[in-house]
């Protein structure tokens, strides 16, 4: 019996396409074809090609944080206002208003921001577990405490006079490509080993399938949840830096233009389940390539924005789609 | 009584294929009206896809069904329903925060000439059926409230209510309490009575020669024979059914008794348990009896530390453990199989190899680094040892049969190597062939010296194994019966245990 019923796991040319990343490589591919043929002129060259890897660093990197936490069961919608905290929290850190040549060091500023980041993401994680709230519910809280905080705390002024030396992050290039993209690549491989070689990785696949059998097979879900809200704020802190960067000053509305729904269309895509337990950061990786793509590639060929924003609804919706069927065989 | 009268439903050569595997290679079957038909066979053989083709959830790759004669194309279950069919599943269906008489009409709530909801022809109409079958429950009720058996009989309710003309039973009694069962039986016995046909499918035989007319046996996916009941016994069918002599599955080999592993000492959790002391040895399986609900899953779960209790000691080899939680549980070397293995033991939606392995990354990892090779030689080598059957160890665990399943909960175990083990139920939706295999696995555990302690509500699987059996009723332990104890006059005394379970003291 065993031995028929392994004929239907036959890893054929086609079942290798049409499942795991296959379909949205092709989409992406498509993509790229579609664009290249119509404006390749614009769309291929190589400032398009800088700009397209800018703007999709940041939210690809807070797509990975995301991704964690679908995994995990459950989302993290405070990450626009993690990215606006920090921000504003490396601006005032470093910025020559508050202080001659900055408080700090950047790199001591930036690590500020960070553990801020991190410190946001374990108050999610505490709420989630030991207060019970569903995750939708308690991130969504801290997401309207954070902004208003950063309104509160930085009197909702802009810092200006930030030090070249941050906001050069933006512009400079190492082995050709930005460093923000670069950023980016390092910390999508440094995602993909933690949940796939780490034990912590694999806790997050287990308590997002089923928490009460991580429970009883030894795994602390206090620690599991923390650790993946943690990450999120970690990787929206980082993504928030970069933003900064790239904007020049702290801006204290940054972050606010939909950064979680981004983040988590780009891991749907990428084939997270919101139901918990599955999801790829290579995948989350290519669904955020896709649907900066779609935004970058639509308006050089003269494509209406608002048009674009839809399309970029409806991919959601049919990577979710595809998913479910490709689950069910 | 209809006997030999024609059939209600008849199948004639059902072959299903799907992608790869001939689920079904032609199988021919037929019930009676008033027959109650028993349907066997191990995991794997072919029941469910039967069932699922006669309810129109599958197409049969060929072959035909008969409908009083009639041959019928079963479109959909909805076609199946108002053709007359009608089934009963283990997982009861009912919409639990609404009442009965609501679940009877769900989705076709009659209305008044008004508009509304006619909830008086409601509760009337459900009451009838409720009170025409001799159940002892109010239309009126919420489901949540009512218990597991309960639940059942207004599942059969309904079904009978929609003039069902044949019922399929799946694993009817897997979630009843013994004094359940009976009640269930009368009540089947009262549909048969009705002219009903009644597909039944269960792996505790002894049912079979309890309620059942004829019994049809299938094997891989082929049919293999249907008798009569009264003309064959338990140990023919099992033969049949496995093509192996497994009466003696339960004839394990005892050991000697080694050094106390586990002692328990008045443990207490309000409510819930009390005063409960033990002692488990190495080398012994201890068996937990109760009817269900008598708290023997609390307590155990208590000692692995997956609840709190509010006073009383446990010991570890001797060595008095203040256990917090699971983990500290494994640390100290005790292992628990829960009862529910889809939602206590198993993560489904994840991959055979990711289950045996997620409670012991620490003896495959290094710094925080799992290594993969170990982590699928761990996988391959207990699917080899546990002869469990999944095409791959990347197979997602939803895809396995209940036995296999629950292989896959051993292995997450085993890879721990706990000198206790304790086994919630193990064989509990398993069908014959893998409870063989479940029971040869844990003689030799024993024989390794581990500690086994199992609870099951099983008295010829405990009795069977046990070396010692206490028995708990409403959190107190009654008794504790040292195996020679277990027989009276040449058969299982068991009478004195289930006296014991129902709390009536020695």
């Amino acid at each position: 019996m065993s031995e028929e019923k392994s004929k239907t796991t036959g890893k054929s040319l086609t079942s290798k396409l049409f499942s795991g990343v296959g379909p949205i490589l092709l989409i992406l591919i498509a993509l790229f074809v579609v664009f290249s043929v119509i404006r390749g002129d614009v769309f291929l060259s190589g400032d398009n090609i800088q700009d397209l890897l800018l703007s999709t660093a940041v939210n690809g990197i807070t797509a990975l944080g995301m991704t964690c936490c679908i995994i995990c069961g459950g989302v993290d919608l405070a990450a626009g206002s993690t990215i606006g905290m920090a921000a504003m929290v490396v601006s005032y850190f470093t910025s020559g208003q508050i202080a001659e040549g900055g408080l700090v060091p950047v790199f001591v500023a930036m690590l500020i921001a960070v553990v801020v980041g991190a410190l946001i993401g374990f108050i999610n994680g505490i709420l989630i577990n030991d207060g019970g709230l569903p995750p939708f519910i308690a991130t969504i809280g801290m997401q309207i405490i954070i902004r208003q905080s950063i309104n509160l705390i930085f009197e909702a002024r802009i810092i200006a006079q930030l030090p070249t030396e941050f906001t050069d992050i933006a512009l400079n290039t190492v082995f050709g490509i930005p460093v923000m993209a670069f950023v980016w690549f390092v910390l999508a491989i440094i995602t993909w080993l933690m949940i796939k070689f780490t034990p912590f990785g694999r806790n997050i696949f287990a308590v997002g399938s089923n928490a009460e059998t991580a429970r009883l097979s030894g795994i602390s879900l206090r620690a599991t949840r923390c650790g993946a809200w943690m990450y999120s704020g970690v990787m929206s802190a980082i993504a928030g830096i970069l933003l900064c960067a790239r904007l020049g000053n702290g801006i204290p509305s940054t972050g606010s233009e939909n950064y979680e729904f981004m983040a988590i269309a780009s891991s749907v895509v990428g084939g997270a389940s919101m139901s918990g337990g599955e999801g790829s950061v290579i995948g989350t990786f290519i669904g955020a390539i896709i649907l900066q793509t779609i935004r970058n590639g639509g308006i050089i060929i003269g494509m209406n924005a608002h048009l674009l924003e839809m399309i970029v609804g409806a991919i959601i919706i049919i990577a979710v789609l595809f998913d479910k069927n490709s689950g069910s065989n | 009584m209809g006997i030999e009268s024609n059939p209600i439903i008849r199948l004639n050569n059902i072959v299903k294929e799907f992608p790869g595997v001939r689920a079904l290679k032609g199988v021919t079957f037929d019930v009676r009206p008033g027959e109650i038909h028993a349907l066997v066979g191990e995991n794997g053989a072919g029941k469910s896809t039967l069932i699922k083709c006669m309810m129109g959830v599958h197409e049969p790759t060929s072959g035909e069904i008969y409908l009083n004669g009639v041959q019928q194309r079963v479109k959909d279950p909805q076609q199946a329903r108002e053709l007359g069919l009608g089934a009963v599943y283990q997982d009861v269906n009912l919409a639990q925060s609404l009442t009965v008489g609501e679940n009877f009409f769900i989705g076709n709530l009659p209305k008044t000439k008004w508009g509304t909801v006619n909830w008086k022809y409601i509760y009337k109409e459900a009451q009838k059926t409720l009170d025409e079958l001799k159940i002892n429950v109010d239309a009126k009720d919420t489901v949540r409230h009512l218990t597991i058996g309960q639940q059942e009989m207004v599942c059969i309710a309904r079904t009978v209510h929609e003039k069902a003309k044949v019922i399929i039973f799946d694993e009817p009694t897997a979630l009843l309490a013994n004094e359940e069962v009976g009640i269930l039986f009368d009540l089947i016995h009262r549909i048969k009575d009705m002219g009903v046909g009644i597909i039944y499918i269960s792996h505790r035989l002894e049912e079979i020669f309890q309620i059942c007319d004829r019994v049809t046996v299938l094997k891989d996916g082929a049919y293999v024979e249907t008798l009569n009941v009264k003309d064959t016994n338990q140990d023919d069918l099992v033969k049949l059914m496995v093509g192996r002599d497994l009466t003696n599955m339960y004839d394990i080999e005892h050991f000697p008794k080694g050094e106390c592993a586990l002692k328990v000492e008045n443990l207490t959790s309000k409510g819930v348990f009390e005063n409960i002391s033990f002692e488990a040895y190495k080398g012994q399986i201890l068996g937990m009896f109760g009817l269900v609900g008598a708290g023997r899953t609390e307590i155990c779960k208590a000692i692995f530390g997956a609840d709190k209790f509010d006073s009383g000691k446990v010991f570890i080899n001797g060595k008095e453990e203040h256990i917090k939680n699971p983990r500290s549980a494994m640390k100290k070397g005790v292992a628990l199989l829960p009862e529910d293995r889809k939602k206590e033991g198993l993560c489904l939606g994840l991959s055979v190899d990711f289950n045996t392995n997620m409670a012991s990354y620490d003896l495959i990892s290094k710094c925080c680094w799992i290594n993969l090779k170990k982590e699928h030689e761990r996988t391959r080598h207990y699917i080899k040892e546990m002869e469990t059957k999944t095409p791959s160890i990347k197979q997602l665990c939803k895809n396995l049969s209940g036995g296999n399943q629950q292989k896959v909960v051993i292995g997450k175990w085993l890879c721990r190597d706990a000198d206790v083990m304790i086994f919630d139920e193990p064989t509990v939706g398993v069908d014959v062939g893998a409870k063989a295999e479940i029971y040869k696995l844990i003689e030799q555990l024993t024989r390794q010296g581990k500690c086994i302690i199992l609870i099951s509500s099983y008295l010829p699987e405990i009795m069977g194994l046990a070396d010692e059996m206490m028995v708990i009723s409403e959190g107190k332990l009654m008794g504790t019966l040292d195996r020679s104890e277990f027989m009276k006059d040449g058969k299982l005394d068991e009478e004195r245990a289930l006296r014991l379970a129902s709390g009536i003291s020695e």
